[in-house]
């Protein structure tokens, strides 16, 4: 009988200490995945930053250009409006230009 | 055969009967008569001398301190009937019921173990049959168990590998999990900011439409220059252009 119980206390811990060592194995293997997980989603952020912070400058340097190309272009919208507002006025109203 | 039993039996009552009744009165009353009548041998006589006084003065203080119980016995009535009937002297008589009396107890005592020790070696034997079975069921069950276990052990190793395979499975699906999770997320993020760009775009366009707008309007109001007539003639134009919209409504 008692050394059915040793067998028996053996065979346990053994069991015991073999499904510890699995379950180290696997959470060290979950944390390695979880680590690269969130490392690759900070890398993405990053990229995704700098692809906005690019874009944006970019835009910006557009917007200074049409601005630019608008000036010339102001000029005969105005006369467009002031065609278009005095069309159906009499002879004596006028524009400067 | 029947008179010789009857004898048997009238003897061992005989027997029994100082033993079972050790009267003080039979003693009291025996104390006397054998001194008068059946014991001749203990009458002092002229011939005896100081020594057979002596002696039964010895006798005498002994009976008085109570030493000698067996003279009572020996000078009781059963006892002198039975030397009586045996036709022996008085001593004769007392030792053949003191045998009487040890065949007597001696009988009851073994037909009483006959009678009770079957059943007592039965019981017992029994019990020891008994806990014999019962410790042969216990180290069977033992050894049951121990083989068992053994069984068990010489597997483990099995067992344990199995256990480890599935664990590796499990652990590999839940890496491919949280690297599938990881991919739709770096997505995520990169549509969020395509759709940051786009947005940038859009009020990039409507600040530059409002630029040209307020731009146009202010250089037209620079270049138009409108007199009171003309004043008149807008509003005058105006106010047809509102009534024919409404007689074409009506």
């Amino acid at each position: 009988m008692s050394a059915a119980e040793a067998q028996t206390a053996e065979y346990e811990q053994r069991l015991r200490e073999a499904r510890l060592a699995i379950f180290k194995t696997q959470e060290n293997r979950r944390q390695r995945a979880v680590q690269a997980r969130e490392a690759a989603l900070a890398e993405a952020r990053k990229k995704a930053q700098a692809h906005i912070e690019k874009a944006r400058a970019a835009i910006e340097q557009d917007k200074l250009a049409a601005q630019e190309s608008l000036q010339a272009e102001v000029g005969r919208l105005a006369a467009e409006i002031v065609r278009s507002v005095l069309s159906t006025a009499p002879a004596s109203a006028g524009a400067d230009a | 055969m029947r008179n010789w039993r009857r004898h048997l039996f009238v003897l061992c009552a005989l027997a029994l009967f100082p033993v079972s009744s050790p009267v003080p009165g039979f003693t009291a009353q025996s104390q006397d008569p054998p001194q008068q009548t059946s014991k001749p041998h203990t009458v002092p006589s002229v011939n005896a001398g100081p020594k057979s006084i002596t002696g039964q003065l010895v006798e005498e203080s002994r009976e008085a301190a109570g030493e000698n119980e067996q003279g009572q016995f020996k000078r009781s009535p059963s006892v002198v009937l039975l030397s009586k009937l045996t036709g022996g002297n008085l001593e004769y008589a007392y030792w053949l019921a003191v045998v009487i009396n040890f065949a007597v107890v001696a009988a009851v005592i073994v037909w009483a173990w006959k009678k009770n020790l079957p059943l007592y070696f039965r019981t017992r034997n029994a019990s020891i049959q008994r806990a014999m079975q019962e410790a042969q069921k216990s180290s069977e069950e033992a050894r049951q168990r121990l083989a068992e276990i053994e069984a068990r052990l010489s597997k483990l190793d099995a067992e344990i590998s199995g256990m480890r395979s599935a664990a590796e499975k499990e652990a590999a699906s839940e890496e491919e999990r949280i690297r599938s999770a990881a991919g739709d997320d770096t997505k995520k993020v990169m549509e969020s900011a395509e759709q940051e760009i786009v947005a940038a775009v859009k009020t990039a366009r409507r600040e530059l439409k409002e630029f040209a707008a307020d731009l146009a309007v202010s250089l037209a109001k620079k270049q138009i220059h409108v007199d009171a007539a003309t004043d008149q003639s807008l509003i005058h134009n105006f106010a047809e252009q509102l009534s024919g919209n409404g007689h074409e409504k009506s």
